[in-house]
């Protein structure tokens, strides 16, 4: 079987058209030989039928002429007779032997044999009539010459008889033959119309064998050309080349696949990496941006120390407590706000410098502000950057008290969940409509214009907001909750771990 | 589909086999020249008879082709009325003839003949009459007489006194004018005939000169005396029963026919014809060559072979 396959199936291109032309070419050489060999065997059995006439015929004509030759010797002696008397002889004697006698049920080959006896027993008699007429025995002579014509009129009969009977069975013959030709003639003529159809078969079943798989893949390249690199395999078995073919084309097409996925995968993460970039540069340019309006509030932060360090030292010597503290708080707050913004501070530091703030803004406001802190000890050791909720408390007093005429509320509370700190900032202001609102939550903070006017650090919203993401890498690490006329409220949600 | 194509293949190629198959059959059945097929037997039997056509010689030709196989021999006829029967001794010396089955009218007649065959060991076998003054080895046949008596006995049984005699339609191996052995056929007849008072063999037609059913036809115009018309052969009887159905005359006239073709089983059966009388040709044929192969064989065996002969009447249907 696996001889079979690789001959018919896996064999070479080569191989396989010889192959198949030898196959075409038996079928045709077998369906036209047998076509001849029963043409030839009907004519030979017609030839058949005339045979024994033929042979009969022949030796009725050389028995005329031997009789005559025989009588020509008898009355002349002369030796050409003889000569030609057994020409003759040897004739007959090789026509008798060709005749088909046997003793056999067949009525013919009986004749045949019984034509045979007598012929033979017709050439003694011959011989004889010689052998009596050089013995000058006359009275023999004329009596086997008697004898001869005798035999030569039973050989006579016995032909006629056998021609009579050999015509009327050929008569027969002929009549079954020309019935049965029309239907043996109608068979041969399918056989080789079949064998024409079947030589199409093979010739269309070779050529899809040999082109299929060439379209197959003329297809599949067609398909790689505009873009659909994940190819199919194409089913079957072909010839050897074709079998190359799919395999180098399977394993280029694989490749190139494989080539274009690293590259995608490789311009992935360039993108990645430029967007990283560019978050780094906005980041550095926030930074930068936040030092400048820092740098602007720090006139000479030395002379500003050293004053305000004379002035509560003065406030205490003069004996005003309330004005020393007021200028310990404002210093404590100018010393926090002009340090790097890069640096990592604690939640602890930062809720300090509410206080310092919450301090100073209390002389300002008086008992129309309120700040309380609700302060988790256990989260106040989580880092982030500086100066993040001082803003934020800004933009409550500018933006949640502005038209407030009530007592303003800020509840500021620390709590540690799991493994992040939650800071909330709730102010009992205006609030913020609904599209406001999303518009926070979802970081935009530019399509309304926030206000930094008024603001001790210039900080805005965003600027927090973006430094909390960058340095957390975390969405959600600020988010805004509010009800018009009601509440705003900021939850920063911090890792403890930075 | 390409298995489509593939089984297509296997289909046309089946095909293909099978026609090639038919074909090849269909020439062989053909076998023009049947000679390939032949046997070549031992012995070689020729049979002279001088009634080649006749219905008799035809079946007893048949029971001796149906025992060639049984007894490995060939034989062959000679027509004793187409060629002389000096020739045909010739022709049967000279062919290397082993044994001669003579059916002739009258064997007695061809006894220089017999005994000529005889010296030149050829075995003779008589069949249907013997030639008992001659050198024959065998006679195989029907007693002809006995045959004429029971013919003549069923004849006057269907007789009356309206009706009181007996018809005869000879058949063509019987010639006008030809004498006749008193212990043959028509012996037996009149012998049978003339133990009674009443009734006589009034009328012998010759249906080799005359055909039956103008002598049928004779006879119910001028022979009322007639009852019963004995034909000894059956070719002859069915024409006559032909005529009485013609005329209506079934019963009127009856017959008795020799033989036993289809055609005679449905007169009788149909009550045309009232008796027949069978003498088997086919196994007088039979028997001649068994008996012959017995002589060459060397067997001794008895002269005289009696066939019998079987009556049918309606009845005993």
């Amino acid at each position: 079987m696996e001889k079979f396959k690789q001959l018919f199936i896996y064999n070479t291109l080569k191989r396989k058209v010889f192959t198949f032309i030898i196959v075409v070419l038996t079928c045709f050489v077998t369906g036209f030989t047998f076509t001849f060999y029963m043409t030839s065997r009907i004519n030979n059995q017609i030839n058949d039928m005339f045979t024994t006439s033929i042979v009969l015929d022949k030796m009725m004509q050389q028995m005329t002429a031997f009789e005559t030759t025989l009588e020509d010797y008898l009355s002349t002696k002369s030796s050409d007779s003889l000569v030609n008397y057994l020409d003759i002889k040897e004739t007959l004697i090789t026509l008798n032997e060709q005749l088909d006698a046997v003793k056999s049920d067949n009525s013919t080959q009986l004749q045949l044999y019984d034509i045979h006896l007598i012929v033979e027993a017709y050439l003694k008699t011959a011989d004889a009539s010689i052998d009596y007429k050089r013995a000058r025995n006359t009275e023999r002579y004329l009596e086997t010459l008697a004898t001869l014509k005798d035999y030569s009129s039973y050989i006579n009969t016995k032909v006629t008889h056998l021609e009579t009977e050999e015509f009327q069975s050929n008569l027969e013959n002929y009549l079954a033959l020309t019935d049965k030709m029309k239907v043996i003639q109608l068979t041969l003529m399918i056989i080789v119309v079949l064998i024409i159809v079947l030589s199409f078969t093979f010739v269309y079943s070779f050529s899809t064998n040999v082109t299929q798989p060439i379209e197959e893949l003329s297809r599949r390249a067609d398909a790689i050309s505009r873009g659909q690199y994940n190819v199919k395999k194409i089913h079957g078995h072909h010839f050897q080349e074709a079998e190359v073919l799919k395999t180098a084309f399977y394993d280029m097409a694989h490749n190139i696949n494989q080539y274009i996925n690293e590259l995608e995968g490789k311009v992935e993460t360039e993108n990645k990496l430029r967007i990283s970039e560019t978050e780094k540069l906005k980041m550095q340019n926030l930074l930068r941006q936040a030092e400048i309006m820092a740098l602007q509030s720090q006139i000479n932060p030395h002379f500003l120390f050293n004053t305000l360090n004379a002035g509560m030292q003065l406030a205490y010597i003069e004996g005003a407590d309330r004005t020393a503290a007021f200028l310990d708080h404002l210093g404590k707050l100018f010393r926090y706000n002009i340090q790097r913004l890069d640096k990592l501070v604690t939640l602890g530091d930062e809720i300090d410098n509410a206080k310092n703030y919450y301090a100073l803004m209390k002389v300002r406001f008086g008992e129309s502000l309120h700040m309380q802190f609700e302060v988790d000890e256990q989260a106040c050791s989580a880092g982030m950057p500086p100066i993040i909720l001082q803003p934020i408390i800004e933009n409550a007093l500018i933006h949640g008290f502005e038209q407030k005429t009530t007592e303003g509320r800020i509840d500021i509370a620390v709590r540690r969940d799991g493994d992040f700190a939650v800071i909330t900032i709730e102010d009992n202001g205006e609030g913020m409509d609904a599209s406001t609102l999303a518009l926070l939550n979802s970081g935009d903070f530019h399509k309304k214009p926030i206000k930094t006017k008024g603001h001790t650090t210039g900080l805005g919203l965003e600027n927090v907001y973006e430094r909390l993401r960058q340095s957390f890498e975390l969405h959600d690490v600020m988010r805004f909750e509010s009800e018009k006329n009601c509440f705003t409220r900021v939850i920063i949600k911090i890792p403890m771990e930075a | 589909m390409k298995y489509i194509i593939q089984l297509i293949e296997v289909f046309i190629i089946i095909l293909i086999i099978t026609l090639s198959v038919y074909a090849y059959n269909q020439v062989e059945a053909l076998n023009i020249m049947k000679r390939n097929a032949s046997v070549e037997r031992q012995y070689h039997v020729a049979l002279i008879s001088d009634t080649v056509d006749s219905y008799g010689t035809d079946q007893f030709v048949q029971g001796i082709q149906g025992s060639l196989k049984d007894f490995d021999t060939v034989f062959e006829t000679y027509d004793a009325q187409s060629e002389s029967v000096e020739a045909i001794f010739d022709m049967i010396k000279l062919t290397d003839v082993d044994g001669v089955i003579l059916k002739l009218d009258q064997n007695a007649a061809a006894a220089p003949w017999i005994d000529q065959l005889k010296s030149e060991d050829i075995f003779v076998v008589t069949a249907g009459n013997d030639a008992p003054n001659t050198g024959r080895d065998v006679y195989v046949g029907t007693n002809k007489y006995n045959m004429g008596r029971q013919a003549a006995k069923i004849a006057l049984s269907l007789t009356s006194k309206q009706q009181p005699d007996v018809g005869i339609v000879l058949g063509p191996e019987y010639e006008q004018g030809e004498t006749f052995s008193p212990n043959n056929f028509l012996g037996g007849i009149y012998d049978t005939v003339g133990e009674v008072d009443e009734g006589a063999v009034a009328y012998v037609g010759y249906a080799k000169q005359i055909r039956a059913e103008i002598i049928i036809d004779d006879v119910l115009k001028n022979y009322p005396n007639i009852a019963v018309v004995i034909c000894t052969d059956p070719v002859d009887a069915v024409r006559a029963a032909r005529v009485l159905v013609d005329k209506n005359k079934v019963g009127v006239l009856k017959i008795i026919a020799g033989g036993d073709t289809p055609e005679l089983d449905d007169s009788l059966d149909q009550g045309i014809i009232s008796a027949t009388l069978i003498e088997d040709y086919q196994q007088l044929g039979y028997m001649s060559i068994a008996y012959l192969n017995q002589l060459l064989n060397g067997e001794e065996i008895t002269s005289y072979v009696n066939i019998p002969i079987e009556i049918r009447l309606p009845d005993a249907e």
